[in-house]
């Protein structure tokens, strides 16, 4: 399966989870987006992974909360789409 | 859709535990990721007053955030039964908010309870709801109003 490669639009912040999100679960696709308006508070992810086979949708987000456990306690909000 | 906020009287007076040093200012820091014995039995309880129970921001009336509020129509649509729901607004009580979140083992709000288990959040919530999963759910546990004989409507000219 492909690699994915992070887009030239993200900003810091949004390229850092996308690191971390790619390095913890080597997705097939992937998308981090700044839904706070550029504020950092917010972020929709739409993650599709190998690492998530076999799981309800909720354990598979419980494994998200956990690799970006830190970050999300700042955020006021996370959006997450994940399949396997 | 819903007629009332439901917050029984024994939950309502578990979520106020009294003054306890390790709430000062001082302790901040513990009390952040401290849940105590306290507030995890007032939850406990609070996770039990319903068979359905949401733990949102505001009120089922008068929600103060888009996930509540998303999730609050959902549940609508769905057609649980009011008897059968308790809504707790976090905005109310900063200890519930953040005991929740600890307790749950989940960063955000609104969560949704159903016969004492998490079952997740608006996400979860919305693609349970898309894929027929949540109606699956509720209908097993018996918490929709009955079908037949309800089409009446409660307005009237």
């Amino acid at each position: 399966s492909a690699a994915v490669e992070p887009p030239d639009y993200l900003d810091e912040r949004e390229r850092k989870i996308f690191d971390t999100v790619k390095q913890e679960l080597k997705p097939t696709k992937l998308e981090v987006q700044d839904i706070s308006g550029g504020c950092g508070s917010m972020y929709a992810l739409d993650i599709v992974s190998e690492s998530f086979k076999g799981l309800p949708v909720i354990k598979q987000h419980r494994l998200v909360n956990k690799i970006l456990g830190e970050e999300i306690k700042n955020w006021h909000g996370v959006q997450l789409k994940t399949k396997a | 859709m819903f007629s009332r906020t439901t917050i029984s009287a024994v939950a309502g007076q578990a979520l106020r535990p009294r003054r306890n040093p390790l709430l000062s200012p001082r302790f901040a820091a513990l009390q952040r990721s401290f849940l105590s014995t306290e507030t995890r039995q007032a939850i406990d309880k609070a996770v039990a007053t319903a068979p359905v129970v949401l733990f949102m921001k505001g009120t089922p009336e008068t929600p103060q955030c888009g996930f509540s509020r998303a999730s609050i129509q959902i549940l609508g649509l769905q057609g649980v039964d009011p008897q059968k729901f308790t809504a707790f607004n976090v905005l109310e009580d900063e200890e519930l908010r953040s005991g929740i979140k600890e307790y749950s083992d989940w960063p955000t709000i609104p969560q949704l309870y159903v016969d004492k288990e998490f079952v997740g959040g608006t996400d979860i919530m919305m693609s349970m709801h898309q894929d027929g999963s949540l109606a699956k759910l509720l209908e097993d546990k018996e918490v929709l109003v009955a079908a037949e004989g309800s089409d009446a409507s409660a307005t009237s000219s």
